[in-house]
């Protein structure tokens, strides 16, 4: 499957003695959105970690563009686009300055415009952008770490509870964008226990539970998720 | 050009860490502090030096003029002798307090002079100096430590280490600029002062290469310490600046200390007190001997002048002289022996120096400042040989007795002290 | 107060709880017990030694054989400084001083030989005596056990239970400063039994000065812990309380004491000895030889003696005029030595005063010189060995002068040169030097001790005041 970006087949990961994930396995293809749902400490932040290859997975393997996580770490993240939760950013910077910093990193020199063009299409105010992180609301944050993600214009976008302690607005917004950047062909993963959002936005929604992927719902023809079937799994989930 | 920009943008983004600004800049202000102290210390020094060769020149000739004999013009005839500040003292005052810089010597017996130092107020010398080497040995560990213990766990404490990872193109893009450009910064806002300091004392390129190379080298031995420490996955911010400072505190405090004790415990019956009651005992034991006991052990030492003619007198200068230095080579023993204690005392320093970079920096910059217990001794060594210059100007008039006169007294020239020791 | 101590019992089981805690604890009862122990025995080796040195001074001394008495005045003692008691808490300027001085007619000799600069480049980066331990490390351990005391509380949110259960602001900062301060109280512990210890015989009042320096500990050791707690309560992060009160540390423990001592050099420096020396030289050329009594400076002292006692030559006087001519030299010698003493010691002191008035900026300028001050081992205790030294070469001098005047007549001194039967003519008996009483160092009484520490105690006071302050300021901007 040539269009396949992210692979998990059989990831086990254990930790301080307990398996957070065991054996767990599915594909996100390129332009396809697929939400982890799961409750705390059901291995959907494990899942991201193996990815980045920040954490070594203990079977199985975790693939990035064919590439193994573990084994090419370095190739593997210039693949990747990562929103932390919480968007955690440098405070004392400003949005101009917080995005600039974090390309150098990666070697990207962007200029004015494209920086402009990001903080545009996420639609963050324009006299907020000169004033330090300090001063925002956590959706500007989200913001701001969103047009970074755009602007590495990478293949693949991990997300990490993207959209906990946003207003419905903001989430909306954030819903448009990553439609968006599906139909340009990124794969996203995201992980989430926010329940109609990944209904709403996911191509693909699987049920993660104690380090196991139990069930996985795909959308139908006009690109809905049923939900109350999902909630009703899920809730059940949570509950044995 | 994109490494650049990297390095610009760290730049921009140090520029921005209020914290680690202030503390370099602290760094700056307390290492110009120091080195303007260094630099008064070492002019008020010069000038006591230029004061003291005026008035002992003075208070000389004033005491020629009055001499009616000989020995009496010895006895009455002080010469300054002095170890002058090299251009790196004003960074390591080191002991130069505690050990001579200033003397005046006559023809007496050395030992009973040789010893005497500046007094100092044992309280401020208590405390310790505020040089740069103190900076260097103390603080420099501390400002790095602060710099450096949460480069790790801010990030990961901020929730950003993870993003930052994955964002980089490779880990050392991240991390590397960010360590080089602090590390840069705390060389230079401790070397910028001593640099001043150096060019104002003229001091010969070579001497601040070495000096600054020794910065650099105790710079390098904390900054991989404290990463060694930051960078454990497990370790808070406190629990690595805990750490760090415990470090601090076994390197530059605990082993320096523990040092002390030991040294002063392996290396005993240092007295450099007996050397001087040896040597006094002797000379006031002479008084008592008979006259030829003393000459004959001088002449045996100074066989030049064993033809001079018998004592019958009572009192002689020239036996007088002959007891002094009876005096001296009846102290001389002890005085070798005090003289290796100390050395051995500094090699046992020497041994501490591999285990406390503390220790060593402090032994790298008296070393290079001539401040350390070697370049003591050699003072030592030059003021016995002018002693020994002085004493022997003396004796042609004293052992072939000849008849005093002012001019036959003007006559013996005594070189200066820089002339003996060859100093410009 | 019951929920402060509450709170302070909460606190100390939350340590018992934790292996940090326990680290710090261990280490810091290790450092107060190896540090006495060590201290002890040091100070003991050294006490002993100089004992062993005075006595075998005084037998070489009271062993010289029959002498002309001017002979003696040259040939001179010495006197060793014995310790203080409670030198074994704060040794202070100890090593860095001389422990004898050679007193000898015509010159104040100095106390060289001081033992830091035998042990070299080690002596200066401090010692292992219980003094160091609290002044220096134990702010630092408490720094570590107490910095997240607040902060704890705040990141973990608990902070809003204990408000919420009705605990005040002020009870739950002094119930951490409670659990803090026992902490401290225990590494005074072996302090004050050694203390107690060692000034068993209860001379000089040392005792009393032992009560008052472990109150003077307890203050400074309460600042730190109130500043310790304020910063806790004022930061928001544990990492944020740690570094500024490392911050804290390092500017008040390891610079400002030598800064203050720096600056006290620079801005009131003192001169020479060799110029010092110099300057006495030039005083004393008027004043004249006194062993030559020829000497013109004399003239008057000749033309008054012959009227007072009505007679046309020296020689017809009833005693040795050699004999007071060497006694009226070594008068006047004295007194010119004694000013520039006592100029020297005045501005020793001087320098002292301005090092001390850094107090204002750091508690632990204060301590130092308050601890010295009480333990008998600071500059004025130096000064008044020194002072005993001089009464006592002066005293040793003239008795031998005196010595000089009675015991012979002047044609007997002139012609002690001339014969070995003449020369014994002019020898006093050696019961002379075996009658000289010893030398024995009186200490200052509690009473000068307590003054002498009286301004750094004073400052202590107002630090222990504004912090006590700040915690109060702190507890009202708790939830800010």
């Amino acid at each position: 499957m040539s269009n396949c970006a992210l692979r998990a087949s059989d990831l086990e990961v254990i930790r301080g003695g307990n398996a957070v994930l065991s054996g767990m396995s599915f594909e996100v293809k390129q332009g396809e959105v697929f939400a982890l749902l799961g409750g705390n400490g059901a291995g959907k932040s494990t899942t991201l970690l193996t990815f980045m290859g920040l954490l070594q997975p203990n079977g199985g393997i975790a693939e990035v563009l064919g590439q193994s996580a573990a084994k090419e770490p370095v190739a593997v993240r210039n693949q990747i686009a990562y929103l932390p939760e919480n968007a955690a950013l440098y405070d004392h910077l400003t949005a101009w300055e917080n995005l600039t910093y974090f390309l150098s990193l990666s070697q990207v020199r962007p200029d004015q415009a494209s920086l402009s063009a990001a903080l545009d299409s996420v639609s963050l105010p324009i006299q907020s952008r000169g004033k330090p992180l300090k001063s925002y609301s956590k959706g500007m944050r989200q913001k701001v770490a969103i047009a970074l993600a755009l602007l590495r214009e990478t293949p693949v976008l991990l997300l990490d509870e993207p959209t906990s302690g946003l207003d419905p607005s903001a989430v909306e917004d954030f819903h448009n964008i990553i439609e968006r950047l599906a139909k340009q062909g990124v794969a996203v993963l995201m992980v989430t226990h926010d329940l109609y959002g990944a209904c709403h936005v996911a191509h693909r929604v699987g049920i993660l539970r104690a380090g196991q992927l139990v069930e996985v719902f795909e959308a139908d023809e006009d690109g809905s998720i049923e939900i109350a079937t999902v909630r009703d799994l899920f809730l059940q989930q949570q509950a044995a | 050009m994109n490494q650049s920009f990297r390095m610009r943008q760290e730049f921009h983004f140090l520029l921005k860490s209020k914290a680690v600004l202030g503390v370099l800049l602290l760094l700056f202000v307390i290492s110009g502090v120091s080195v303007a102290l260094g630099l008064n210390y070492v002019e008020a020094e010069r000038q006591q030096i230029t004061e003291l060769i005026q008035l002992d020149t003075e208070e000389r000739t004033h005491k020629r003029s009055l001499a009616y004999d000989y020995g009496g013009a010895a006895y009455d005839a002080f010469h300054a002798a002095w170890n002058p500040p090299t251009p790196l003292t004003f960074a390591a005052i080191g002991q130069r307090d505690l050990n001579p810089t200033l003397m005046r010597i006559r023809a007496l017996a050395i030992e009973g002079q040789i010893y005497e130092t500046d007094s100092v107020n044992p309280e401020l010398a208590l405390a310790g100096r505020f040089d740069f080497a103190f900076v260097a040995a103390y603080l420099l560990p501390l400002v790095i430590i602060f710099v450096f213990y949460d480069l790790l766990a801010s990030e990961r404490e901020g929730g950003r280490l993870n993003l930052l990872v994955v964002t980089a193109e490779r880990a050392s893009a991240l991390w590397l600029p960010r360590i080089l450009l602090r590390f840069f910064g705390i060389l230079i806002s401790i070397l910028f002062p001593l640099w001043v300091g150096m060019l104002m004392e003229s001091a010969a390129v070579g001497s601040m290469l070495s000096a600054s190379f020794a910065i650099v080298v105790q710079a390098v031995i904390w900054t991989a310490l404290v990463l060694a420490i930051a960078t454990r996955p497990t370790f808070r911010s406190e629990t690595s600046a805990a750490v760090s400072v415990g470090a601090w505190v076994v390197l530059t405090l605990a082993i320096p200390i523990a040092g002390k004790v030991y040294i002063e415990g392996s290396v005993t019956g240092i007295k450099g007190a007996e050397v001087a009651l040896v040597q006094r005992e002797a000379v006031n034991d002479a008084w008592d001997l008979p006259k030829s006991t003393t000459m004959d052990a001088f002449y045996a030492s100074h066989p030049e002048w064993s033809d001079s003619a018998p004592i019958n007198e009572e009192w002689h200068w020239k036996w007088y002289y002959a007891f002094q230095q009876v005096g001296d080579e009846l102290a001389a023993d002890l005085a070798q022996e005090y003289r290796a204690a100390m050395l051995a005392r500094d090699q046992l320093t020497a041994r501490f120096a591999f285990i406390s970079p503390a220790v060593a920096i402090q032994r790298q910059f008296e070393a290079l400042a001539h401040t350390n217990l070697d370049a003591s001794l050699a003072f030592e060594d030059q003021v016995r040989e002018y002693h020994e210059h002085i004493r022997r100007a003396y004796y042609p008039v004293l052992f072939r007795e000849v008849p005093f006169s002012s001019e036959r007294l003007a006559q013996i020239e005594i070189a200066d002290f820089s002339e003996s020791a060859g100093l410009d | 107060m019951k929920t402060i101590y509450l709170i302070a019992f909460d606190e100390l089981r939350y340590w018992r709880r934790s292996k940090t805690a326990w680290t710090v604890l261990v280490t810091l009862l290790l450092i107060s017990v190896c540090a006495a122990v060590v201290s002890n025995s040091e100070v003991s080796r050294r006490a002993d030694e100089r004992l062993a040195q005075q006595a075998e001074a005084d037998a070489i001394f009271q062993a010289q054989p029959d002498r002309h008495p001017h002979r003696m005045v040259h040939y001179g003692h010495y006197v060793y400084r014995t310790a203080s008691p409670l030198a074994v808490i704060d040794s202070g300027i100890d090593s860095m001083v001389g422990t004898s001085v050679f007193l000898e007619g015509h010159r104040q000799n100095s106390a060289t030989f001081a033992a830091a600069r035998e042990t070299g480049l080690l002596a200066r980066f401090g010692s292992f005596s219980p003094a160091f331990t609290l002044q220096t490390l134990l702010p630092l351990l408490l720094i570590l056990c107490g910095f997240a005391s607040v902060t704890r509380e705040k990141e973990n949110k608990t902070l809003y239970q204990l408000v919420g259960q009705g605990v005040g602001n002020s009870s739950l900062l002094f119930g951490k400063s409670l659990a803090l301060w026992f902490v401290a109280l225990l590494a005074l512990l072996p302090l004050f039994l050694l203390g107690f210890d060692s000034t068993a015989n209860e001379e000089f009042g040392f005792r009393s000065s032992l009560y008052s320096m472990t109150f003077g500990y307890l203050i400074y050791l309460s600042i730190w812990v109130l500043l310790i707690v304020s910063v806790s309560a004022l930061l928001r992060t544990s990492a944020q309380s740690l570094s500024v009160l490392l911050g804290l540390w390092i500017i008040t423990v390891v610079l400002m004491p030598r800064i203050a001592s720096a600056y006290a050099g620079v801005s009131a420096p003192s001169p020479s000895q060799i110029e010092t020396n110099l300057r006495v030289a030039e005083t004393m050329r008027s004043g004249g030889d006194s062993h030559d009594i020829e000497d013109t400076a004399f003239a008057d002292l000749r033309s008054l003696t012959l009227a007072e006692y009505d007679v046309e030559k020296i020689e017809d006087l009833p005693f040795n005029y050699r004999g007071l001519v060497a006694f009226r030299g070594e008068e006047a010698d004295t007194e010119v030595l004694t000013q520039f003493a006592q100029e020297r010691m005045e501005q020793e002191l001087r320098q002292k005063q301005i090092a001390d008035s850094f107090s204002v900026l750091s508690p632990v300028v204060a301590i130092r010189s308050f601890s010295m001050a009480l333990a008998g081992t600071a500059l004025q205790d130096h000064h008044h060995f020194l002072r005993a030294a001089e009464d006592y070469r002066y005293n040793m001098v003239q008795t031998f002068n005196r010595l000089q005047m009675a015991e012979m007549t002047l044609a007997e001194d002139l012609a002690r040169n001339d014969s070995d039967e003449s020369g014994r003519r002019t020898r006093v008996d050696s019961s002379a030097w075996t009658d000289m009483p010893v030398f024995e160092l009186r200490s200052l009484d509690h009473a000068q001790r307590w003054q002498a520490g009286s301004n750094p105690g004073l400052t202590m006071g107002l630090w222990l005041f504004a912090s006590f302050v700040l915690l109060l300021l702190s507890a009202r901007r708790l939830h800010a």
